[in-house]
């Protein structure tokens, strides 16, 4: 059953993620934060929420394949999506008054 | 294997090997991954993970005297070479741009920088001058489940066995109490009795109102793959919004109205009990019925006092419960009321389904794991359904077994070993002691080498309290410690305002970035931070961990042991850390042993944990860990032919409690028609002061928004992005609306996450607390919302 409603649903979130961002932009692959740390996510996370597989299983559209297909349900326990308009944080230093 | 440190290549043999030989661990696609690419570094060394209570055991790659890379421990028991994106993220927690890196003192409408001499001069001077004028209860000291095991035990030492004040707190009153209370009224002991060997021995899982998926990730990934390896194995997840541990691979999903949990447990019990699924013979033999005090408060009101007019800590046991004894057939008479149908009614939960998850958890053939966190302890009745819950394992048996266990996961990576353990809250002291016994005040005095005199036998501030306290001014002096109460108290405005009232009001903060706290300090101190110095941290399953200094910190920031001693040093009681040529951190941590020694708390000699990968479980009894405790053959403390024993109690059982269900301190109503629950998210550390550093957990995450239900925001025209007034009668901030995303809420329900100190919603939320542990119930208020 899922096996005919994932392709289904990729084409619907497909046309929904390009509705919202550029998809040259997110073919590109983030830097990792040093070696070894775990790839970043360069499309919206929360609008494919598990459907990881349908193309990091067999790699569809170049998108990486992973090495650890079982582990599917826990994902973005250690890939995160970016936001990349987010700017650097700074905490408000100012003293607060009396 | 037992030497911290490894070069590159044993790590990678050892991964590889590792691999090879087991079929089950999740490490065998990691060995891949350390192939093909690899941090250059001089060694891996190991240490806990800093973040929450789970203890993963990580590999630091230092490098040139910096911290470049982390690796997840493949010989750590808890994670076994995974981490999560927090952890992963740990080498660039040390290295944001905005360190304090020197000691900075409040000047007219700035902070100057000071030299440590002068800070800590004044800081004693501050100290010595409340003492004096207005006695030792004036000061106080607000710590962390982030400190370490060596500060914890010395700024208790000091604070109770120096200065002679009890106001030792720390922030696990705000994330645990209620299971410390919940475990000392079921079975007079803290702690847990399971651990996560269970995980694998279980064939079912109880997720009360825990989101372990990002809360305890590593945790949430052993039971999915503990799932995925036999389908037989079942999941209920009880939520009060859907969440990422509400979804697949969750066979039952319950969300429930907030405080019917009471109301649930008690339906899932009389289910069990009804359905005969009890085992007879272990409640004849290891079990007492009792009922409590009921309607008792919600604790708003300042120097709140519960259980009569005495105060709580003249009367019995402070902290724990006054109970009356009742038969077996009174608590089966109470259950009467508490049908399926009659949750149902509270909760919102279908009666079928209430009836279905009791079935599972009474199972002969099943075993059942509970696991819960936030969602029970941050309850106006946290102690209530902590025992409720032991209530379901006692009825049925399924307790200090193999694969058979309740275990209250802890939020903070040292909230057990730290404070818990330690003794460092207002009641207590090291080991399981209490400040109102005088027995426990002797042998601690004995231990100090003080005047037995010295340590007060009256508790002192509990949290909310103590920073009532300060406000009213009965409190001049405090310290805060690796903390952030101004973002993380509950109805923050007050306490806020009331800190910089003035007066002889004086406010120290040590933090190693600026935070809502630090804006409010009169003195900031420098600290150093996680492998910038030495420490331990003890996990929620007694799981006890060391790790060495291994880079320096930057500027002049200094360990907070190091700021607890130079305090002590000027306060004239520099004697109480005096060792000779013993190191510091060794030598306080064999005087702590002491307390726990035969007292079912035997921790291993400094030297064992300085050494072992992955740590130890404690009771560590002839330099054995223990996995299981009360059950014979697995704790030493029970003897043969035992079977079972709840020690902690002077006859060995444990206590089925009557605990009704009541209703929450604030409802939603006309005027405020929405439920407020407040909580984490997987990417960021309680208040963000150290994750919103690391540039891919902040671009992961950069803002809190409100989470609101679809059906909601369209009666109010809003769109996710558009900003919201979230206004409750305390305060208001605004937020961005989220309609999807990873949670979906109910109807009249919103969920605001609390790291974000530009949606500081703790402003929102109110300071009701649970009357047994004064823990706050952060989790249920009412709100109205507002599009703007």
């Amino acid at each position: 059953m899922t096996k005919i409603i994932f392709p289904i649903l990729f084409v619907a979130f497909l046309a929904l993620s390009t509705a919202q961002d550029s998809p040259a932009e997110e073919s590109q692959r983030l830097p990792r934060s040093y070696p070894g740390a775990p790839p970043l996510i360069p499309h919206d996370v929360e609008a494919r929420k598990g459907l990881c597989l349908t193309c990091h299983e067999t790699g569809v559209a170049e998108a990486p394949i992973v090495p650890h297909p079982t582990r599917d349900p826990v994902c973005l326990e250690c890939h995160v999506g970016q936001d990349r308009t987010a700017k650097e944080f700074r905490s408000s230093t100012q003293p607060a008054k009396q | 294997m037992s030497r911290a440190n490894l070069s590159r290549r044993d790590f990678l043999r050892q991964t590889a090997a590792l691999a090879a030989a087991s079929g089950v661990s999740p490490s065998v696609f990691f060995a891949k991954e350390a192939d093909a690419e690899e941090a250059v570094v001089d060694a891996w060394q190991k240490a806990p993970c800093r973040f929450c209570g789970t203890g993963c055991g990580v590999l630091a790659g230092i490098r040139k005297g910096k911290i470049v890379a982390v690796r997840g421990d493949p010989e750590a028991p808890v994670n076994r070479g995974l981490l999560c994106i927090k952890g992963y993220s740990l080498p660039k927690i040390l290295y944001g741009s905005d360190r304090y890196t020197t000691p900075l003192l409040r000047q007219g409408d700035e902070f100057v920088p000071i030299t440590w001499e002068s800070a800590l001069d004044l800081m004693a001077a501050k100290f010595k001058q409340a003492i004096e004028k207005s006695g030792p209860e004036s000061v106080g000291a607000y710590f962390s489940g982030q400190s370490t095991i060596f500060e914890g035990y010395a700024i208790n030492k000091l604070m109770k066995g120096g200065i002679g004040s009890n106001n030792i707190e720390g922030n696990p009153r705000l994330c645990m109490a209620s299971a410390v209370t919940g475990f000392y009224s079921t079975f007079n002991m803290d702690e847990p009795m399971g651990c996560y060997d269970d995980f694998e021995l279980t064939d079912t899982f109880f997720l009360w109102g825990s989101n372990m998926a990002e809360m305890h990730p590593m945790l949430y990934s052993r039971i999915v793959e503990r799932k995925r390896q036999d389908p037989a194995v079942k999941i209920v997840s009880l939520q009060t919004f859907t969440n990422r541990s509400a979804e697949a691979p969750a066979d039952i999903v319950m969300v429930f109205k907030p405080q019917s949990d009471l109301a649930i447990a008690n339906a899932m019990a009389h289910v069990v009990v009804k359905e005969g699924l009890i085992d007879e013979n272990f409640i004849r033999k290891h079990v007492n019925f009792k009922r409590g005090l009921t309607n008792i408060g919600y604790g708003v009101e300042d120097r709140f006092e519960y259980g009569g007019a005495e105060p709580s800590w003249k009367t019995f046991r402070p902290f724990a419960d006054k109970g009356e004894p009742v038969s077996y057939d009174d608590y089966k008479k109470f259950l009467q009321t508490y049908t399926p149908e009659y949750a149902e009614k509270i909760s919102g939960v279908p009666a079928q389904i209430i009836r279905e998850a009791a079935l599972l958890f009474g199972d002969p053939k099943r075993k059942a794991v509970s696991l819960w966190t936030m969602g029970f302890n941050q309850h106006t009745r946290g102690t209530w359904i902590n025992n409720l819950l032991y209530n379901l394992h006692l009825l049925t048996g399924k307790i200090a077994a193999p694969g058979n266990n309740p275990l209250s996961l802890t939020g903070q990576p040292s909230a057990c070993g730290t404070t818990r353990e330690t003794g460092a809250l207002a009641h207590l002291l090291p080991g399981g002691h209490f400040v109102a016994n005088e027995e426990h005040r002797k042998e601690a005095a004995e231990i100090w080498g003080v005047a037995p005199e010295k340590i007060s036998p009256k508790p002192g501030y509990h949290t909310m309290e103590l920073f009532r306290a300060l406000d009213r001014g009965d409190v001049k002096v405090l310290w805060i410690n690796t903390t952030n109460p101004f973002q993380t108290l509950p109805r923050a405005g007050r306490y806020r305002q009331g800190a910089r009232k003035g007066g002889e009001r004086f406010l120290i903060v040590s933090e190693v970035y600026p935070s809502e706290t630090s804006r409010y300090a009169d003195l900031i101190l420098p600290s150093a931070m996680w492998i910038e110095k030495e420490g331990m941290f003890g996990n929620t399953e007694r799981r006890t961990q060391h790790w060495a200094k291994m880079v320096e910190p930057p500027g002049q920031a200094k360990g907070d042991l190091w700021q607890i001693v130079e305090l002590a040093k000027r306060l004239g009681l520099g004697k109480l850390f005096d060792y000779g040529a013993e190191p510091l951190e060794k030598s306080l941590f064999e005087e702590y042993r002491k307390f726990g020694s035969g007292r079912g708390k035997d921790l291993a000699p400094y030297d064992v944990y300085a050494k072992v990968r992955g740590g130890l479980r404690w009771p560590v009894v002839d330099g054995k860990e223990t996995r299981w405790r009360y059950r014979e053959g697995h704790d030493p403390y029970v003897k043969a032919g035992e079977e079972v024993r709840f020690y902690g109690q002077p006859d060995g059982r444990a206590v089925i409690w009557l605990r009704p269900y009541e209703a929450p301190a604030e409802a939603p109503d006309g005027d405020y028609p929405f439920w407020l629950s407040t909580g984490r998210v997987l990417e960021h550390w309680h208040t963000g002061t150290i994750t919103r550093r690391v540039p891919e957990l902040h671009a992961a995450f950069p803002f809190a928004p409100v989470w609101i239900n679809p059906d909601d925001a369209k009666a109010m025209d809003v769109k996710t992005g558009d900003r919201m007034r979230i206004q409750s009668r305390r305060g208001e901030i605004v937020a961005r609306a989220e309609l999807g995303g990873r949670n979906t809420v109910p109807k009249g329900f919103v969920y605001v996450p609390f790291f974000d100190e530009s949606v500081l919603i703790n402003l929102v939320t109110l300071d009701a607390f649970d009357p047994i542990s004064k823990q706050p119930d952060f989790k249920k208020c009412a709100v109205r919302l507002e599009k703007i």
